[in-house]
């Protein structure tokens, strides 16, 4: 495979390469802004250090609604929120757990907390972008498959969050004229892909039930990651989050695990080929980031750091602290699988040894961090029992090493998270506030975010952004002791 | 999984009339420890290990004349004729057995009076990452069932019927007498429902727990 000619023709200038300078004096870069957005930074503004001169007193505005112009209006923000109506519908059925629609609860919090600034909004252009990233990563004949498993799938279900169906579930244009009769045969995809075909692409199956018009929102993520991607690259020390991607267990050729593409790959593979720069990702899902790694296992320009339960049980079952990359990237894959109820200090203190040695070692250009919440002590899934005190700490962590080490250049995608109500909304609140410098350190829930949601949701609202403290899990000193041999171990591989 | 699923082939071999400097660069160039040596028909005829070859020539500061000499002799004056074999068709387990008793760290694999294979502690070692390693995404159940006909595939029946994979299944004693536990790598990474319906089937799931197990017993959203 070749690097793109194409996405390198576009209009940016390539960043030099990697150097071995130290990080303080390779922060002032004053690459002129890329086509897609809006005026440069006033000169000068670009070169702060660590994390710049304090950001100015922040004043809340009203949220407008459509809320998401297609670009940002001035650049006084140090950061972007990158979202887009439509990916509410990267949702599969009612019963399945990953539903886009907690995007919605998201940005509702964030919006009654006031902290998102009109030019700070960014929408994905899909119809600014051909499939070429996409096919960099993805096999052409898999994405033919989506295709036809969006248009030949099921018609859609009723929905979970009651009131959010109407403007939004069913998808425009492919998959319109198809719904209907689909209706009648469920689980047919028309030709050349047998239902059989497309279980071999992963689709259709538990995880990955197919719904219409998957192919399209599917690549709308896709075009999330890479506007971010792109932005971060014109917009030297700025930071971009995009809550809709993070999609880290999608393979080349394989849906898996409720990912259909890998976002967070196709925006690396975009990043090395038309800027050619060494790419830290940083992966705090519960779950091992397998799709992630195993596209860069051979790639010494990425280095993939993933801390998740223990693959003993949890899904994916990869993620071991031996799994180190292959050939000239040998040493670059770094895990830590932890044990489960390793609770916040635990969790927050080797993350912290882990990342810091990472970036000593390996001195990215730039950070892509995927910020999955479904180690949370409430999420049905999993078993590390985190609370949001360890989600407002792990973006202040990688946001001040990004800041620090990569010139700010740091691209913050979603991920995992399944407890929709109590836990997605807060934690991505934090990630939020701490990238566009604005770092909360607790605030109550506004009452008109809970009028809102809690006749909506199974279970009551957390009243705060921060958990009080949860009772302390027995076994305490056994999952220690098994993390200190998981953390020596990794420590010494990046030495 | 047999021998012939696990073994290196082709086998770099010696003849018997090979020197003893010939054999000592065929373990090096191959990076090999052990080293077949066959007859003029390709039947085994001994083993050399790099031990033996170290043995035979002892490391000297100066190439003198002797050590030419010990060099250039043939390679069956230090062979080892009495040699364990095992067959391609022979369970992995039986060979790590006999590696085991005897002590030793290979077995050249023979069939019709020929070398086809050899198998090494390293091969042992990724056939057990083989048959108990991941090699595709899943999430792992461990489930005791009671030690008595047809339990496993009333238990399989249910992944059947939850339209869930399994990518690799095995079955082991239980410390609890009258029971047998099975572990299960499933391809889902939301076990939760089938779960509820094993052990709605009467069966213990160890692992994982379900939310409501928890000490907190903490719901999920739906
Ligand atoms: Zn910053
Ligand atoms: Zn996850």
């Amino acid at each position: 495979m070749r690097p793109s000619e194409d996405a390198g023709a576009r209009e940016t200038r390539p960043l030099r390469p990697p150097s071995p300078e130290p990080p303080s004096s390779r922060s002032g870069r004053t690459d002129p802004p890329g086509p897609n957005v809006g005026a440069p930074e006033p000169g000068g503004k670009a070169a702060p250090g660590p994390d710049g001169p304090p950001p100015a007193p922040f004043s809340p505005k009203p949220w407008p609604r459509p809320i998401w112009p297609a670009r940002p209006v001035g650049s006084g923000g140090r950061a972007v929120l990158i979202h887009h109506p439509d990916l509410i519908r990267y949702r599969f059925h009612d019963e399945h757990p990953f539903d886009q629609r907690r995007l919605l609860l998201v940005l509702d919090l964030l919006e009654a907390l006031g902290l998102v600034a009109p030019e700070e909004r960014l929408a994905p252009d899909p119809s600014a972008w051909d499939e070429e990233p996409l096919l960099r990563v993805h096999g052409a004949r898999y994405v033919e498959a989506v295709k036809a498993a969006g248009r030949g799938g099921r018609a859609g279900t009723p929905p979970l969050i009651p009131g959010t169906a109407g403007e939004g579930t069913e998808m425009a244009g492919a998959g319109d004229a198809a719904v209907d009769e689909v209706e009648a045969e469920p689980h047919t995809a028309p030709a050349p892909f047998s239902a059989d075909d497309l279980l071999d692409y992963g689709l259709g199956t538990e995880d990955v039930p197919i719904f219409p018009g998957m192919h399209e929102v599917a690549f709308l993520t896709v075009v999330g990651a890479l506007t971010g991607a792109r932005y971060i690259m014109d917009h030297p020390g700025h930071h971009a989050v995009f809550l809709g991607g993070g999609l880290h267990h999608a393979f080349p050729h394989k849906a898996s695990g409720f990912c259909i593409y890998n976002d967070a790959a196709v925006a690396i593979r975009y990043l090395l080929d038309r800027y050619d720069v060494r790419v830290l990702y940083i992966d705090t899902d519960a779950h091992h980031g397998d799709g992630v790694q195993a596209i860069f296992y051979r790639e010494p320009r990425v280095m993939t750091v993933s801390i998740h339960e223990t693959g003993r049980y949890l899904f994916p079952g990869t993620g071991h602290v031996t799994e180190r990359g292959e050939g000239p990237a040998f040493g670059t894959k770094v895990n830590v699988p932890l044990e489960p109820f390793t609770e916040d200090d635990d969790y927050l203190a080797i993350l912290e040894r882990v990342l810091v040695a990472a970036f000593e070692r390996f001195r990215p250009d730039v950070v892509v961090s995927q910020h999955g919440v479904d180690a949370h002590r409430y999420d049905p899934l999993t078993h590390l029992a985190l609370s949001t005190r360890a989600y407002r700490a792990i973006p202040r962590l990688i946001h001040t090493l990004a800041d620090t080490y990569a010139g700010g250049r740091w691209l913050a995608l979603g991920g995992g998270g399944y407890d929709l109500f109590r836990v997605v909304p807060r934690a991505w609140t934090f990630l939020w506030a701490e990238a566009a410098h604005r770092p909360l350190v607790d605030a109550e829930v506004p009452a008109v975010f809970l009028d809102r949601w809690q006749k909506k949701a199974p279970v009551p609202l957390p009243r705060r952004l921060l958990d009080p403290p949860f009772p302390p899990i027995p076994r305490r000193k056994a999952i220690r002791e098994k993390n200190a041999v998981v953390l020596k171990r990794v420590l010494e591989f990046l030495r | 999984m047999l021998v012939a699923d696990i073994m290196h082939t082709p086998v770099i071999t010696a003849s018997r009339t090979a020197t003893i400097r010939e054999a000592l660069e065929l373990l090096h160039r191959h990076r090999i420890r052990h080293l077949p040596i066959v007859d003029g028909e390709g039947r085994l005829f001994g083993i050399v290990t790099d031990r033996d070859l170290r043995e035979a020539v002892p490391s000297r500061l100066a190439v003198d004349e002797a050590l030419l000499a010990r060099l250039a002799e043939p390679v069956e004056t230090i062979v080892r004729r009495e040699v364990i074999t095992t067959h391609p068709g022979e369970f992995v387990e039986e060979a790590a057995q006999l590696m085991r008793q005897h002590k030793i760290g290979c077995l050249p694999v023979i069939a019709d009076d020929a070398i086809v294979g050899i198998v090494t502690h390293s091969d042992l070692l990724s056939a057990l990452i083989t048959l108990l390693g991941v090699d595709a995404p899943s999430t792992r159940l461990e489930v005791e069932v009671p030690d008595r006909v047809g339990m496993i595939a009333d238990l399989t029946a249910i992944f059947k019927q939850q339209g869930i994979n399994i990518v690799s299944l095995f079955v082991y004693q239980s410390p609890e007498p009258g029971r047998r536990r099975a572990a299960i790598r499933a391809r889902t990474m939301d076990p939760r429902r089938l779960i509820a319906a094993i052990r709605a089937a009467g069966f213990v799931v160890r692992w994982p727990k379900l939310p409501d197990d928890r000490p907190e017993g903490g719901k999920g959203p739906a």
